[in-house]
Order: C-alpha cells, then sequence, then structure tokens
C-alpha cells in the first residue's frame, strides 16, 4: 500500500518445544496505523507468536520483520509490550519504577522523569509517586504496567490479554486509550482469546487455532464473507413450513425469532415470496456473523470447547 | 550492553538503600563487639563473688610452698582466688566429703587434695569441681599446683632459691613460619587463626550472595515482571546485570565493614605498632592481595549456579532440593578443612583446592597458612575463570528458557532439555 515498510511481517515462523509445535508456519503483516487483532483461544500458540516478534523467543524456522529489518538486530526493543504474565517489584517506589521501565527502553535521566511524572499526571496518579507499588489497588498497577510500555513512545505496541483483570470502568478507559492512539498513527497489536473484545476494537485480524493460522483479513470483510446470506425472520408460523422451501440450507428457531441459512445462489426475495405463504412475517433482518460464530465456522468447535480440551496444554508449554 | 546499566544500577540501589541492608550491615560488626566484648564484661560481673577453688594439704608442710607461689604469679584478675588450707593428718576420706558438701552448696568451685604419695612421687592429680566443664578456664590453677609441687620435690632433694625458680618457670610457645624473610614470619598462631577466619569470611559470604541472587530471579518470576524486562533487555543481560548489582552491594557492605574495623581498631593498632607489634595478629601478605580476588571469583561461580536455580522454579520451596546440592559444593570444603589443614602441600590437598568450585576456600586457605607455588594458584585461578565463563554458558541457556516457565516444578531431563531449545 505504502511504500514505507511494514510495520511487522511475520514469514512462516515455526516454534517447537520438543515434540510439541506451538506454532506452525505462520505468517502475517500487521498494516500501519490499525488496531491488529491476533485471536485464539488460551495454548492456541498466540503468546508463542508475540514472544517471537518480540526476540524473546527464537523461531525454529521463519522470521520476523520489525520495520523492514529482522527482529534479531534488536528492531524488537522499539515496541511497547505488555505481556500476559506482567508485574511490578513490589518494594519499589511507584516513580522510581516507572523511570526504571522507561530506562530500560531506552529513555534515560532527566527526560525519563519527565515522562515519568508527565503520566502519573495523566492517568491521575500524581501524588502516588513516592508511595511503594504494594501499596497500590490492583487497577492502579495495571495502569503503571501500561504507562511501562508507552513510556518510550513507541510506534508499536502489543498488548497480550490487556484487559484480563480489568474492572469495567478501567476497561472503558483503555479502550478509549487504545483508540486515541491508533487516532495518532499507533499500530497496535491487540492479542485475546475474548471474541467479543475484539470484535469491538480491531480493524484487521488473525486467528490462531491449535499452532495454525485459520483465518485472517480485515475483519469488516471476514463478516460480510461469513455471514453469508443469513437472516433473522420475526413473524408467526411453523419453522418446518419454512425448511421446506427451496434454497434453505437450514433454520435455527430462537426465542420468537427463527435464523434462516439461504443458498448463495438463492435470491432473498425469491425466499421472501414463497415464505409469505406460509408465515405471517413481522420482519427480515440480515444477520452478521459474531467472531465466535465465525470461530465455530471455521474451526468447527467453539473457544470455550478448545480451551477445555487443551487447558493442561498451556501450562506445560508457556 | 547499554541495557545492563539500568538493570545493574536498580539491583544495586534498591538493595542498599533497603533497611534490611543497613540492618544487617550493622548486626554483623554488633555481633562481633558482642563476642568479644560480652565475655569479659561477664568475667568482670562475677569478679564481685567469685568462690574460691581450694588446695587442701593433707601431708603438711605443702601450703607455704603453693602460697609463695601465688604470691610470685601474675595472675589475671578475672580467675578465681586460690585459698590454701591446711589440713595435716586428717583423714582424706572425711575432708573429701566436707570439701564435696562445700562445692556442692557453691561456697567453693572446686578443690585440689594433695596428699603425702603425690608430693613424693604421684604423677596424677585430681580436681575435683562443682562444674567439671569450668576445668577449661582454670588450667592456670593445675598449672600452679604442678609448679608447687615441683618445688617442694626440689626443695626435699636440697635445691633452693634461684635453681629451683628457674626449673620450674613455665615455658611458652610460639609457632612462626620457617622463611629467611623476617617479614613474611608472620604473626605465628594468630596469623593462621587470622587467615582461617577469612575462610569463614568467604564461606558465608558466598553462601548468603548466592542466595539473595537465587531469590532475585525467583522473585522477578513469582511478581511475573521478567517478561516486561526481557522484552526490553536480553536475559543474558539481565542476569550478569543482577549478579553484578548484587555482588556490588556485596562488596559495599564489606568496605563498610572494613572501614568500620580501621576505625575502632586504629588506635590499639597505633599503640602495639608503637610498643613493638611483635604479638599482633597480622594477615600474610598473600592472603591479603588473594583475598578479593578468590572472592569475587568464588562469588560469580557460586551467584551463576544460583541464578540459574532460580530461573528454573517459581518458589523457594521447590528450589530448595537443588539449592542444597549448590550448598554441598560450599559445605565441602568447609569439611575438608582439617585434613587439608594438616598436610595443605599434599597431592589430596593440592588437587582439592584446584577443584574450582572448593579453590575459593581451600586454595585461599593454603595461600593463608602455607603459600603454595605460584603456578598452583595461576592454575587456580584459570580453572575457576574457565568454570566460570562455562557455567555462565549454560546457565544462561536455562536462565532464558526457565524464567518464561510458570506452571509446574520442571524435572530434570526437561531442563536438560531446555539447553537444546535455541
Amino acid at each position: 500500500m505504502s511504500s514505507s515498510p511494514v510495520p511487522i511481517r511475520v514469514e512462516s515462523v515455526t516454534k517447537r518445544f520438543g515434540d510439541f509445535t506451538a506454532v506452525d508456519r505462520i505468517s502475517f503483516d500487521v498494516p500501519q496505523g490499525r488496531i491488529f487483532g491476533i485471536l485464539g483461544p488460551n495454548g492456541a500458540g498466540k503468546t508463542t507468536t508475540i514472544r517471537m516478534i518480540m526476540n524473546i523467543t527464537i523461531p525454529d524456522s521463519g522470521r520476523v520483520l520489525i520495520l523492514g529489518r529482522p527482529s534479531t538486530e534488536g528492531g524488537s526493543r522499539a515496541i511497547g509490550y505488555l505481556p500476559e504474565e506482567r508485574g511490578l517489584y513490589r518494594k519499589m517506589k511507584v516513580l522510581d519504577h516507572i523511570v526504571f521501565l522507561a530506562e530500560i527502553r531506552g529513555v534515560t535521566g532527566s527526560e525519563a522523569r519527565r515522562r515519568a511524572a508527565e503520566w502519573l499526571e495523566r492517568v491521575q496518579l500524581s501524588e502516588w509517586g513516592g508511595k511503594k507499588v504494594e501499596e497500590l489497588s490492583k487497577g492502579m498497577q495495571q495502569k503503571i504496567q501500561f504507562i511501562g510500555c508507552v513510556i518510550h513512545d513507541p510506534e508499536v505496541l502489543i498488548l497480550d490479554e490487556p484487559f484480563s483483570g480489568l474492572d469495567p470502568v478501567n476497561a472503558r478507559a483503555l479502550k478509549d486509550l487504545f483508540v486515541d492512539l491508533r487516532e495518532r498513527g499507533k499500530t497496535l497489536v491487540l492479542c485475546t482469546h475474548v471474541m467479543e473484545q475484539a470484535e469491538k476494537l480491531c480493524d484487521e485480524i488473525v486467528l490462531i487455532n491449535r499452532s495454525r493460522l485459520v483465518l485472517e483479513g480485515r475483519l469488516d470483510e471476514i463478516k460480510r464473507r461469513y455471514s453469508g446470506n443469513r437472516f433473522v425472520l420475526r413473524g408467526e408460523g411453523s419453522p418446518d413450513a419454512l425448511r421446506a422451501i427451496p434454497g434453505v440450507r437450514g433454520i435455527e428457531a430462537r426465542d420468537g425469532t427463527v435464523l434462516i441459512d439461504l443458498d448463495d445462489s438463492t435470491p432473498r426475495a425469491a425466499f421472501l415470496r414463497e415464505a409469505t405463504r406460509a408465515w405471517a412475517i413481522e420482519s427480515a433482518t440480515p444477520h452478521a456473523a459474531s467472531l465466535d460464530e465465525i470461530f465455530i465456522q471455521v474451526v468447527g468447535q467453539s473457544v470455550d470447547e478448545i480451551e477445555e480440551s487443551t487447558g493442561q496444554k498451556k501450562e506445560a508449554v508457556a | 550492553m547499554r541495557s545492563v546499566w539500568p538493570i545493574l544500577k536498580r539491583e544495586y540501589l534498591s538493595r542498599v538503600r533497603s533497611k534490611a541492608f543497613w540492618i544487617s550491615t550493622a548486626l554483623v560488626p554488633l555481633l562481633i563487639f558482642a563476642m568479644t566484648i560480652v565475655p569479659s564484661l561477664l568475667a568482670a560481673r562475677s569478679k564481685d563473688a567469685p568462690e574460691p577453688i581450694h588446695v587442701v594439704d593433707l601431708a603438711g608442710g605443702f601450703a607455704p610452698v603453693v602460697r609463695e607461689i601465688l604470691a610470685a604469679a601474675d595472675r589475671p584478675p578475672s580467675s578465681a582466688p586460690i585459698e590454701v588450707v591446711e589440713a595435716a593428718g586428717r583423714p582424706a576420706d572425711q575432708v573429701r566429703t566436707e570439701y564435696n558438701a562445700l562445692a556442692d552448696e557453691g561456697k567453693i568451685q572446686g578443690y585440689y587434695l594433695i596428699d603425702r604419695e603425690i608430693l613424693e612421687r604421684g604423677d596424677q592429680v585430681v580436681y575435683r569441681a562443682r562444674n567439671p566443664g569450668a576445668i577449661m578456664s582454670d588450667s592456670d590453677g593445675n598449672s600452679l599446683v604442678a609448679r608447687a609441687i615441683r618445688t617442694h620435690r626440689l626443695e626435699k632433694l636440697g635445691l633452693s632459691g634461684e635453681a629451683v625458680d628457674l626449673a620450674v618457670r613455665p615455658i611458652r610457645f610460639d609457632v612462626l613460619r620457617a622463611t629467611n624473610d623476617p617479614k613474611k614470619e608472620g604473626g605465628g598462631v594468630a596469623a593462621f587463626l587470622m587467615s582461617f577466619m577469612m575462610v569463614f569470611f568467604i564461606y558465608f559470604t558466598l553462601i548468603i550472595y548466592g542466595i539473595y541472587v537465587m531469590r532475585g530471579v525467583l522473585e522477578e518470576k513469582s511478581n511475573r515482571i521478567v517478561e516486561v524486562i526481557v522484552s526490553s533487555v536480553r536475559p543474558f543481560h539481565l542476569m550478569m546485570g543482577k549478579i553484578v548489582g548484587i555482588g556490588l552491594v556485596g562488596l559495599t557492605q564489606i568496605a563498610i565493614w572494613v572501614a568500620f574495623a580501621a576505625v575502632m581498631t586504629a588506635p590499639q593498632l597505633a599503640m602495639a605498632l608503637s610498643i613493638g607489634a611483635d604479638r599482633l595478629p597480622r594477615i600474610s601478605g598473600p592472603s591479603l592481595f588473594f583475598l578479593p580476588i578468590y572472592y569475587v571469583l568464588g562469588y560469580f561461580l557460586f551467584a551463576t549456579i544460583y541464578a540459574g536455580i532460580g530461573s528454573m522454579f517459581n518458589s523457594e520451596e521447590d528450589a530448595q532440593q537443588l539449592m542444597g546440592v549448590a550448598n554441598i559444593f560450599l559445605i565441602a570444603p568447609m569439611v575438608l578443612l582439617l585434613p587439608v589443614m594438616k598436610n595443605p602441600d599434599g597431592t589430596m590437598s593440592t588437587l582439592l583446592s584446584l577443584f574450582p568450585f572448593f579453590s575459593p576456600i581451600l586454595m585461599y586457605l593454603r595461600i593463608g597458612i602455607q603459600t603454595p607455588p605460584a603456578w598452583q594458584i595461576g592454575l587456580s585461578i584459570a580453572i575457576m575463570l574457565a568454570t566460570i565463563m562455562l557455567m555462565i554458558w549454560v546457565v544462561a541457556k536455562i536462565y532464558r528458557v526457565g524464567i518464561l516457565m510458570y506452571g509446574k516444578k520442571p524435572t530434570i531431563p526437561e531442563i536438560l532439555r531446555w539447553l537444546r531449545y535455541t
């Protein structure tokens, strides 16, 4: 699209831990200035993929390019990274801690102190600067963790399950912050197994299941593609009468409504003409599939079912 | 390398600024102070009413001899008073019953019964005490009685005056190093004890600071900050920053102690030097020179191992078992101290002291008591350096994988498999 290199390019990376393949030939591009979702059940290989982007784990094959340069050359140090497993030194003072996090990211001296104070002000924790981290509430600590990953003003942010453990108010504030960052041209990578969150925020997604990439693209296109010729019918009549209409692939009765799945070649108007003979129709609205539904269509199982069957695996593999 | 600096700085400052650091820094001199001062304070306190020791003369004619010796003896003020009792002609059994009762009531500490048999040809004197354990502190009572018996015998044989004095005068022994350089003679036994103390000092600091490193790594895992850090700092740099930072904390503490000791002992030292410091406990030159070298090398060796152990586990309980194995490498040379001391130049001692994990203690001990040939010292340093590099290389691989492993305790085969991960 543009001549400048993509912020993150993942080229066919594979990672094995012993006999277990955690990531299997995954490739994707993260476009600039978007919120990009890496989605999938827990244990699918999301965190391992991110760790390879961050050069924390080295891929067995394939490579990652950060702004056109291999991640092994240290480019990933410029990325702001909020890992899923995150924490702080409990005995350190809040301001000192933020300065420390700034220093390991290359912001030093008085500049680090200035930015730390500025950010504390911004999240309304200024008066806590001299307190020890352990005196802060969990929500406050999460704010500090977030400050830590943006203090060096990175062009790209990678956030692994950023909403876990946040109360609704703080989750809301964080979402607003993400949108704000995108508006300022930053690239955000959001990694989560909670599909509803991704649905509300992401512009583009990749879906990973059992170490493989199963779906990728712009969220609106994916939704269009997987919603197919489906719509919700509200009215009175017998569902069986509808099933007999030519072109109907399946119907699903939900309290007072029926979800109709039509053959792609059957025009909706033709179906409705037939349907009015057996039904008193009140309304017919197109149905957009949720990410959860798309996931089931692609994989054949729900996220929950997969996590249940592989839940033990996650611990062992990390 | 730039990323090591913030890690090192944080490790150093956060510890040096902590209360725990200053408390432990203050506590050690206080303990040493207490250990040296309290016994003499206790002795001074008990001087008010120290129960006497009785020397009972059953034979007759012995009592004046003892009194004469006592009057001439230069006894330390804290020692128990010795009283001489004449009981010539009384039956020994009766006297013993009487004195046992006195000791039991706490009127006396103990007593010697001297009969004719002992005075004439005996070679064994019995000291009966309420608390026989106290005999160690009363040994000067024994030598006094022995001198009195010898004097009595010599006078019986017709000697007198200066001749007897010369014959019974106690002879003391000192130990010096066999060398033609008077500077290297050292303070004999005192110098030997000093290097022995230094060995203990190395042992304790290595084990304490090694465990600090392990705790530091475990802490970063358990509070889940480690992944935040390794996204910006190479795990190897994190590990080395931590090891060096904590090592500097240790050196700071030692520097404070040395400065403190220098200030505290300066007046005595100046006084001792002005009166000719022959018997002053001196650390030998090599001992002093090699202390920082062996300390630093030993620290890197063990801190690296403890860092690796910390990275494998999620809690100190899980780490306990492997930590025990590491500790054995520090405890074993302490157990071997005495055999090595007896024969510091033997083949066994040489080999043991060249074993890199034992060198900080055993080679350093050998340097303190009988400086080994330069090639052995050089070789031990070279072996330690090589081992440190090997350990850092191996541990860095384990560390890199281990710090990101949460959940169940890994098995040894699993840890070995980490070594193959890239």
